[in-house]
């Protein structure tokens, strides 16, 4: 059976993405799902936290809490887990994250979908510069980081933020915004069919689900 | 129900690609096909054939299932005439069944229409790191320097090699042994199906993107909400 690696940024859980991509690859593939905060105690946990000045990582913890996570602290983190995978067999991997990382060490013989480059080339292919695309992060000073990125690629950017392990209410209020788009992307590996849902009514508008995308670039080429 | 419009560049109905899209979008997408030659005659055909052999052409293929070789700009006046059809029938999205690049074209106003280049290229960059040694399977000879460079100049250690879809599978087999030793291949036309990727895959070793696949899942999520 082929295999296909998950890397969380968090803990691994059988919730969340794990679902939505399995519905996309079928039963013919085994998932290998681990999280680079696996195994963590508290201590570590709150070492791996991100500082004020930073442009933190949320992410979700197997009780469910939700954390804030350094992306520095992250890297040989996601590193290890990627060597353990490429030791387990797994040949493609998807890093279930829309941030970028510096420093990840790909080992030989693995093939790694980064969220980053997939979300944004996949956002590229389905809405063309120029356009006015909408950006939901989870947190309000992610806004500008994530808009900044789009704006360089072109598109007249709407942000707005939403935390996915939040309420509906505040999403639904949030999509309102996103109005008028000629597409929304939903920028956070947390957002799942259900907020696909949500924005693509209020805002009638196509959306892009992040970890959904990454499923299907991963179900072709494990054909 | 939501409604698919496929354009395909030769006749409809194209019985290659559409069962693997429609096995991507599923029993709650309709698909409307339409293609820019349809009702032409062979003559009415050979007047948008390319002019200089200058010109990159396009390799599609006909309702008879023979091929024929076409010029981009000869054909972009129907291209347009075809989407307003789609726009006035109120299709959910539209997708141009190229992965060329068409020069002149105005999508209708509420009409969301996707080029097929933009999904290729966007899913090649999302899939193969740039520096990557890539493959680049096409239908002709004649179209590997002007594909090899468009990869090139995307970042790729491109690798080109040519077998028509509308040809003999020993001639894409003979053409995915160029591709060993890559860490993928793109099959750059919208004619090559699951058979000829299976082949490349086994040859070469590779990943392998099949471009009608793309549109496919491209499709399916978009129209899923």
């Amino acid at each position: 059976m082929k295999k296909l690696g998950l890397v969380s940024i968090g803990q691994a859980t059988d919730r969340d993405f794990v679902p939505i991509i399995r519905e996309i690859v079928g039963n013919d593939v085994e998932l290998v799902v681990r999280g680079a905060l696996d195994g963590l105690t508290d201590v570590q946990l709150a070492e791996a936290a991100a500082g004020e000045a930073e442009h933190p990582v949320v992410t979700e913890l197997a009780d469910g809490r939700s954390v804030r996570v350094s992306k520095p602290k992250l890297v040989p983190l996601i590193n290890s887990v990627l060597s353990g995978m490429a030791a387990d067999g797994v040949r493609l991997a998807c890093l279930m994250c829309t941030g970028s990382f510096e420093g990840l060490e790909i080992p030989e013989g693995l093939a790694l979908l980064e969220g980053r480059r997939v979300i944004d080339h996949a956002v590229l292919a389905v809405c063309p510069p120029g356009a006015r695309l909408g950006v939901l992060v989870p947190l309000k000073e992610q806004e500008a980081l994530s808009g900044g990125k789009y704006r360089a690629m072109g598109y007249e950017v709407v942000c707005g933020h939403a935390n996915p392990y939040g309420s509906r209410e505040e999403l639904s209020a949030c999509a309102e915004t996103f109005r008028g788009c000629a597409a929304v992307v939903l920028h956070c590996m947390g957002y799942l069919r259900e907020h696909r849902d949500i924005v693509a009514r209020a805002g009638n508008v196509p959306v892009l689900e992040a970890n959904a995308v990454m499923g299907h670039l991963a179900c072709e080429l494990l054909f | 129900m939501k409604t698919l419009g496929l354009l395909a560049v030769g006749q409809s109905p194209r019985t290659d690609y559409v069962p693997v899209i429609s096995s991507f979008t599923g029993p709650s997408v309709r698909i409307v096909e339409k293609g820019v030659l349809d009702g032409l005659d062979r003559a009415q055909m050979s007047a948008l054939a390319p002019l200089s052999p200058q010109e990159h052409p396009v390799v599609t293929r006909l309702a008879d299932g023979s091929s024929v070789t076409m010029s981009k700009a000869e054909m972009s006046g129907i291209v347009n005439d075809k989407l307003r059809e789609f726009a006035r029938s109120g299709v959910d999205l539209a997708v141009l069944m190229c992965t060329g690049d068409f020069q002149g074209i105005v999508c209708p106003e509420g009409l969301h229409m996707l080029y097929g280049k933009d999904i290729i290229d966007g899913c090649v960059r999302a899939a193969v790191p740039a520096g990557s040694r890539l493959g680049v399977l096409v239908p002709l000879a004649s179209q590997e320097a002007f594909s090899g460079r468009k990869f090139f100049d995307m970042g790729y250690d491109a690798v080109t090699a040519h077998a028509s879809p509308y040809g003999s599978m020993e001639e894409i087999e003979k053409a995915a042994s160029a591709f060993r030793g890559c860490f993928a291949v793109i099959l750059h036309c919208m004619g090559y199906v699951r058979r000829h990727r299976k082949a490349v895959a086994e040859i070469s070793g590779a990943m392998v993107l099949e471009a009608n696949a793309l549109v496919g899942h491209v499709c399916s999520e978009l129209l899923s909400s």
